[in-house]
C-alpha cells in the first residue's frame, strides 16, 4: 500500500530524473569529438582547480572517451542529479505527511513504523538506482550510435555500483533528515545545503579529504572505468556511513511522537 | 466479567516541561459510548494517540480491548477505527483512492461497506480531495474510520464541520454501531451532541479527569435550584422564603437558588399562589460551564 502510493507520488520524479541523466549523456556524447579534436587547447584553459581533472584525460590515451564519460555520467551527472532526487525523494516521507497532517492517520493504522519506513526507503532506493544503472547500461549503444565509438561496459557497472552505495549514503542521510526535521524545506535546506558545500569545498585541494565529494571523486571514477578495482574504503564509508543514518531514521521514527 | 475495552491507570504523557495528560485512569466497557469533552488543549487528543501508538506514554499504562497498549500496538491499530482530530489528507488523491489506501492495511475492511457509507452520506468519491469542502472531508475521514468495522471506534471531533443532516445520520451509524455491540471513545465540543450520544461523560481538564464526585456536586447544585412562576399580579417576597440563597427573574418566571433542607422552602412555597413549580434540569453545557468555571475560581 505504501509501495504503490509512493510509486503513483513520485512517476514524474523519476522520469525527470531519467531524462536528465539521458540528457547528460547523449550531450556530453555528442560533444566529445570536438573535445577530443582541441583537447590541448582545451587543456590550457582549465582552471588550476580542474587540473587533476585535465591530467586524468590527457594521461588515460586509448580510453580517454571512457575516462571522459566516466567523469561525465559518474562524477557530474551521478554525484550531481543523484543527491538532488535523493533529497526530492526522501521530502515525500514522514516530513510531507507531518506538513499535510496525514501522519496521524498513517500511524493508526495496522502497520509498524519501521515498516512504513522501510516501504519508503526501498521504493525510493528503486527509483534513484534504477535509471541510473539503465543509463550506464546503455552507455556502449549510445556511443555507437552517437558518435560511432566502442566503450566498455563492464568498469562502467563497477563505477556504477559504487555511485550507487553514494546516492544511497544521500538518501539515508536525507532519511533521517526528514524523521529529524518537521518541514520539508529545512530538511531540503539542510541536506541540499551540506551537499553543495561538500561539492564546491571538493576543487580546494586542502578541503577535499573533508567532503562528502570524496567518496565519490573523481579519482575514484577515473581509475575504474580504467578496470581498476572497486575502492573499498570509500565503498564501506558510503554503505556504513548510509547503514547508519537509515538504522538512526528507523530508531528515531519508532519512538517518535506525533 | 468481561474485561473493559480500554482501561487506563495513570496514564501522562509529558512535552518536555508541558504535561499534556496526568494520570488520567479511565474505563470503557463493551458496548459503551463514552463521551470526552474539556476545553481546547484538555488532553483529549493526546489521549486518543496514546491508545493508538501514536504518541508514546510518559508513565502509566492503558490496555485496549485487553491488549497492552505499547506492546500489541500493532494488534490493537488492527481492531480500531480511528478519526484524527486534525485531519489531513492527501489532496492530490482522488477520495475512492485515499478509502482504498485507508482500507488497505486492513485484512477483512470490506470495501462495500466505505461504498455504503460514502452513498449514505451523499458523498461523491470520483472527485479529487482538493475539491472537497471541510464537511466533505470529514465525513471522508467517518466513512474510513467506520468502514473498517472496527471493535472500537476511537473518534476526534467526529461531526466538526458537519451539516446537520449529515450529523443526524452519524448519530444514527452511531447507535446501530453501539447496537452490534460495539465502544465508542467519542470528543466533541458539542455538548448537545455528547449528551444525546454518549452513555457517559468524563471531563477532561489541563490533563486530568475532574473527579465525578466534582461534577456530582455540580449537578447536585443546579437540582437544588426551583424555577417557579406565580399566579398573575402575585410578586412575594421569595427572599423571605427558609433556605433561599439567591433569586434571579427570568421573564415571568423566577430561579430560586436553595441551600440546606429543601422541604421547608416548599412548604413556605405551598403557602403561595404558585403557578408552576419545577426542579431545574440542567443541560450538559451549563454543567460544563459551572464544572469549569469552579476549577478557575482562585
Amino acid at each position: 500500500m505504501i509501495v504503490r502510493r509512493a510509486l503513483r507520488d513520485d512517476w514524474w520524479k523519476v522520469l525527470a530524473y531519467l531524462a536528465i541523466l539521458v540528457i547528460n549523456v547523449v550531450v556530453v556524447l555528442r560533444a566529445y569529438p570536438t573535445f577530443e579534436a582541441n583537447l590541448s587547447q582545451l587543456m590550457n584553459l582549465m582552471p588550476d582547480f580542474l587540473s587533476f581533472v585535465a591530467t586524468a584525460l590527457l594521461d588515460a590515451g586509448e580510453q580517454r572517451l571512457q575516462v571522459f564519460m566516466g567523469i561525465n555520467h559518474f562524477f557530474k551527472g551521478a554525484n550531481m542529479i543523484g543527491p538532488a532526487a535523493a533529497i526530492i525523494l526522501a521530502l515525500g516521507t514522514v516530513v510531507r505527511e507531518v506538513e499535510i497532517g496525514t501522519i496521524g492517520l498513517l500511524l493508526s493504522r495496522p502497520i509498524s513504523r519501521t515498516r512504513i519506513l522501510v516501504s519508503f526507503a526501498a521504493v525510493h532506493l528503486l527509483e534513484l538506482l534504477l535509471p541510473l544503472t539503465l543509463v550506464t547500461v546503455s552507455l556502449p549503444f549510445l556511443a555507437d550510435c552517437l558518435i560511432d565509438r566502442e566503450v566498455a561496459l563492464l568498469p562502467f557497472l563497477w563505477a556504477n555500483l559504487h555511485a550507487s552505495a553514494f546516492i544511497g549514503m544521500v538518501y539515508a542521510l536525507s532519511l533521517l533528515t526528514a524523521v529529524l526535521l518537521h518541514e520539508q524545506i529545512k530538511v531540503a535546506a539542510v541536506i541540499g545545503g551540506v551537499c553543495i558545500i561538500s561539492f564546491m569545498l571538493y576543487f580546494i585541494d586542502a578541503a577535499r579529504p573533508f567532503t562528502l565529494y570524496r567518496l565519490s571523486s573523481i579519482d575514484v571514477y577515473v581509475d575504474l572505468v580504467k578496470g581498476g578495482a572497486l575502492p573499498l574504503a570509500e565503498l564501506a564509508l558510503c554503505l556504513g556511513i548510509g547503514g547508519a543514518c537509515l538504522a538512526g531514521a528507523i530508531l528515531i521514527f519508532r519512538r517518535k511522537d506525533y | 466479567m468481561t474485561e473493559p475495552v480500554i482501561q487506563t491507570s495513570d496514564l501522562t504523557k509529558r512535552y518536555g516541561a508541558t504535561v499534556a495528560l496526568d494520570g488520567v485512569s479511565l474505563h470503557l466497557e463493551r458496548g459503551e459510548i463514552l463521551g470526552f469533552v474539556g476545553p481546547n488543549g484538555a488532553g483529549k487528543s493526546t489521549f486518543m494517540k496514546l491508545l493508538l501508538g501514536v504518541a508514546r506514554p510518559s508513565a502509566g499504562a492503558a490496555r485496549v480491548l485487553g491488549l497492552d497498549m505499547i506492546r500489541d500496538s500493532e494488534a490493537i491499530r488492527r481492531r480500531v477505527g480511528y478519526l484524527p482530530g486534525d485531519l489531513g489528507m492527501y489532496r492530490n488523491l482522488r477520495a475512492s483512492a485515499f478509502l482504498d489506501f485507508c482500507l488497505s492495511f486492513y485484512r477483512d475492511a470490506p470495501r462495500g461497506r466505505g461504498l455504503e457509507l460514502a452513498r449514505l452520506f451523499e458523498l461523491p468519491l470520483e472527485p479529487k480531495i482538493k475539491s472537497y469542502s471541510t464537511g466533505m472531508r470529514q465525513k471522508l475521514g467517518l466513512v474510513q474510520a467506520l468502514a473498517v468495522g472496527a471493535e472500537l471506534l476511537i473518534l476526534d471531533e467526529p461531526t466538526k464541520g458537519l451539516d446537520p443532516t449529515s450529523q443526524a445520520l452519524f448519530a444514527e451509524l452511531l447507535a446501530e454501531e453501539q447496537a452490534r455491540g460495539r465502544s465508542v471513545l467519542l470528543s466533541s465540543h458539542v455538548l448537545e451532541e455528547v449528551e444525546r450520544m454518549c452513555h457517559r461523560i468524563e471531563f477532561l481538564d489541563r490533563g486530568c479527569i475532574i473527579p465525578p464526585e466534582v461534577v456530582a456536586a455540580v449537578r447536585a447544585d443546579f437540582r437544588r435550584v426551583l424555577s417557579v412562576t406565580f399566579c398573575a399580579g402575585r410578586e412575594p417576597d421569595l427572599a423571605a422564603i427558609p433556605g433561599v440563597r439567591d433569586v434571579r427573574r427570568e421573564r415571568d418566571r423566577f430561579l430560586l437558588r436553595i441551600d440546606g433542607e429543601i422541604g421547608p422552602a416548599l412548604a413556605a412555597l405551598a403557602r403561595l399562589d404558585v403557578d408552576s413549580l419545577e426542579f431545574n434540569r440542567p443541560d450538559l453545557q451549563e454543567i460544563y460551564h459551572a464544572v469549569y468555571l469552579s476549577r478557575r475560581r482562585p
